[in-house]
């Protein structure tokens, strides 16, 4: 968090050394940056989280501090599946092996006395051993939790979500603070450190997922899509009923030719997804397959690719986002794209004129939509009486706004309304469209003109009734689930030969794949290149000095480095961290193609690896 | 676009084969390809062959030369000339401030932590470093020898000022 959510790390580092009392755990697979400022710092090894959140439960209960209240009003109890599988290709023999990979995310009511025995199995003595932690230091750690008196704050970055039991992992956090009702209030509360800015507002609440609608609705429920279908203004039946490819199974298709054309927009999905030389890059390579790529830099993903088109940036465009916090921004076109660059959306709206109903639409459909016959998607789409609602003369004249100039309507402003009919009475209201462009931003739902700090409160959230005190409206019974599912152990652990682990991440001087940060002077001359993260005794035995040369070889690929011993990431013996923002040490040939079978979402974080002398 | 092995492109390389029957054109035509083709720079780019072996260069070396740089515009963090190898910085020890505290400058000669690192959130002047400010590596980095991989455009404030009068 210290490198990766440096703003608000200050806060945490604020309220920690201002405030004696209060206590910072940091829990980590390796000692960093956010380890300097702990009070109780964690090294546990890859994937016992697991474990680790299922001792702390345990201990909640076994020493009487479940809020009994809170639990019996707020919360129901469930059982997950279990033996789910790790996401790779159906004919992998882990796969084959799996029992419960057939449906990942079932779960089956139970009662409270069921959940405490399922914890009651992850014991002090079980959890320090498997972990390698020391009993102190959970103890510590759970009575933090456990104590009434104390409220606490669980903040996560990707070491949570790109785990191959990931989903699980969030769940099993979350029932801590259910369990003792820390939850929902100013000073209590779990908080997924995604969003930065788009991973929150920009894909999840739109809906930018191959099974996704917007408003949390999906695809394969026919309500939803009738619910859609009505708000776009297209005829029933229009939108498939099943999900399409997830993203780590587009590599996987494009590689077997089943998937022949491909258009990624301002992302670096050859430099970013796992088993990169094996899944990905054959793919784009496939002579079968056509490979586009907007992007306003020549990156490792845009160089693969058949086609490029160059892309507006940021402040060329105007557009939204969403933080994590479930703040909605806006930004004003300041300047226009050099050449020919054009925005994200200026490609799709110019690309749907290219299009007939008539072309791409079931003949039955139409028969049914006379109407609909003969139109350009653009006009079914965009020229659909909403999206070409508002004028250009809305736009400041101070202001430019490029989509607007080529396509005669306020695009932006129509495309956000109609989405916002999604949300609005649903508990995700947004404001009106020019509201955003008064304030710094605003945290949905919005009701009344007024944002929402805290959710699922009485007096902090308007769509909790008075009387009620907590609601988790999400559910149909109002009440949050907290789930038993046990540990299970990474898809690939260090053996013989492979014999460490290795653990992908980032740097605070490079954003993702560094495509903008290594071309800023102060910021490349600060952090150069990438290097592997080792132990120094690691090293010794292997006859390596700091800054020596060495391969970091998987079963599915290798990638030459150097070494650092000495580095920021102080690491365990038997666990390398490389960063993987350098294009010409691409990590992820080496990474493992695990995902989460119910999140899809890859395992950066565990896999086995060899580190030999070049 | 990467051409070196895919099939699919060779018609569009076929008008440059057939260019070498004229030497002249040859050596236009290859101009237009090498001003128009994007620069391979490995580290943003990949290596020409992005999934093959790339060897890495030696770790470039932190600049220690305590010479002060002038700031590219007046809210950048100043970087560190200096080497803070082994410096520690944690919850009882702060390394930084053993020369940077407004109390030590004098012994030191190290310049003092900006003002705005005594304010709080809400502008508040304190008698030492305000808490938030405290892990100084999170805005001050070092620079190392390593050359730009790319030139920059950046223009100082001052200049973009002065062009618009």
């Amino acid at each position: 968090m210290a490198e990766m959510h440096p703003i608000l790390w200050t806060r945490l580092t604020d309220r920690r050394l201002s405030h004696p009392h209060v206590k910072v755990a940091v829990l980590s697979t390796f000692t960093h940056r956010s380890s300097d400022l702990a009070d109780i710092p964690i090294v546990f090894k890859p994937g016992t989280d697991l474990a680790i959140l299922n001792y702390i439960a345990n201990h909640i209960i076994s020493t009487g501090r479940v809020n009994q209240d809170f639990v019996k009003n707020h919360t129901a109890f469930v059982k997950g599946a279990i033996d789910i599988g790790y996401g790779l290709r159906a004919d992998h023999p882990l796969e084959i092996k799996a029992n419960g990979a057939a449906d990942p995310g079932a779960t089956q009511p139970i009662d409270f006395d069921a959940y405490a025995a399922f914890v009651k199995g992850y014991t002090l003595d079980k959890v320090s051993e498997l972990a390698g932690v020391e009993r102190g230091f959970l103890q510590e750690l759970a009575e933090l939790y456990a104590d009434p008196k104390r409220k606490v704050m669980s903040l996560w970055t990707m070491g949570f979500n790109q785990h191959v039991r990931g989903v699980w992992a969030n769940q099993l956090v979350y029932n801590l603070h259910l369990l003792t009702g820390k939850i929902s209030e100013p000073g209590n509360s779990p908080f997924s450190l995604t969003g930065q800015p788009s991973a929150c507002g920009t894909a999840r609440e739109v809906g930018t997922f191959a099974h996704r609608l917007p408003a949390d609705m999906t695809v394969t429920n026919p309500e939803h899509r009738k619910h859609t279908e009505e708000i776009w203004r297209v005829p029933h039946g229009i939108i498939p009923d099943k999900a399409g490819y997830h993203a780590v199974e587009h590599d996987r298709m494009l590689r077997d030719g089943k998937l022949n054309f491909y258009w990624i927009q301002v992302n670096n999905n050859l430099q970013a997804a796992p088993n990169c030389s094996r899944e990905t890059y054959p793919g784009y390579r496939n002579p079968d397959n056509f490979i586009v790529v907007s992007d306003a830099y020549p990156t490792v993903t845009a160089m693969a690719a058949d086609l490029v088109l160059p892309a507006a940036m940021w402040v060329e465009k105007e557009g939204m986002y969403g933080n994590a916090e479930r703040r909605t921004h806006v930004w004003r076109q300041l300047v226009n794209a050099p050449g020919e660059a054009r925005s994200d959306l200026w490609q799709i709206m110019e690309f749907s004129k290219r299009f007939t109903t008539d072309e791409v639409w079931p003949l039955q459909i139409l028969a049914d939509n006379p109407n609909y016959r003969g139109k350009t998607l653009f006009d079914a789409l965009f020229r659909n009486g909403k999206v070409d609602k508002f004028a250009t003369t809305e736009i400041p004249p101070e202001y430019k706004n490029s989509e607007a100039k080529a396509f005669g309507f306020y695009v932006q402003k129509g495309l956000f309304e109609e989405y916002a009919e999604f949300g609005r009475g649903h508990g995700h209201d947004l404001a009106p469209f020019d509201a955003y462009h008064e304030v710094r931003g605003l945290r949905w739902p919005v009701v009344n003109g007024k944002e929402t700090k805290w959710r699922y409160r009485e007096g902090l959230d308007p769509y909790v009734k008075p009387g009620k005190g907590v609601d988790f409206y999400g559910q149909p019974d109002g009440r949050a689930r907290i789930i038993a599912v046990p540990y299970e152990p990474p898809a690939e652990s260090p053996d013989k030969e492979y014999d460490v682990w290795l653990v992908t991440g980032r740097v605070l001087e490079h954003w993702h794949s560094g495509s903008m940060t290594m071309r800023v002077p102060e910021l490349y001359k600060a952090f150069p290149g990438a290097r592997v993260f080792m132990h120094p005794q690691d090293a010794r035995s292997r006859g390596l000095n700091q800054g020596a040369e060495v391969r970091v070889v998987s079963r599915r690929g290798e990638i030459r480095t150097r070494v650092d011993t000495k580095g920021r990431n102080r690491m365990p013996r038997g666990v390398v961290f490389v960063p993987w923002f350098d294009a010409s040490q691409l990590i992820n040939k080496a990474t493992l193609d695990a995902t989460d079978p119910i999140s899809k979402q890859a395992d950066f974080k565990k896999c086995a690896v060899k580190i030999i002398p070049v | 676009m990467r051409g070196q092995d895919h099939p699919g492109l060779k018609r569009f390389r076929l008008p440059l084969a057939g260019a070498l029957l004229g030497g002249m054109l040859v050596f236009v035509c290859g101009a237009i390809y090498a001003q128009n083709a994007p620069q391979i720079v490995p580290r943003v780019t990949g290596a020409a062959a992005p999934m093959g072996d790339v060897r890495t260069p030696p770790l470039a070396r932190p600049i220690v030369d305590d010479k002060r740089l002038m700031r590219n515009y007046p809210e950048q963090p100043p970087i560190i000339p200096h080497s803070i190898e082994n410096y520690q910085l944690t919850l009882k020890t702060n390394r930084c401030l053993d020369c940077h505290r407004r109390q030590y400058t004098e012994g030191s000669g190290a310049p003092m932590i900006s003002v705005t690192h005594f304010m709080d959130r809400d502008g508040q002047v304190l008698a030492d470093v305000t808490p938030r400010r405290y892990f100084c590596t999170a805005c001050h980095v070092q620079q190392t020898d390593a050359r730009p991989l790319v030139p920059n455009a950046f223009k100082d404030m001052l200049l973009v000022g002065s062009e618009n009068k």
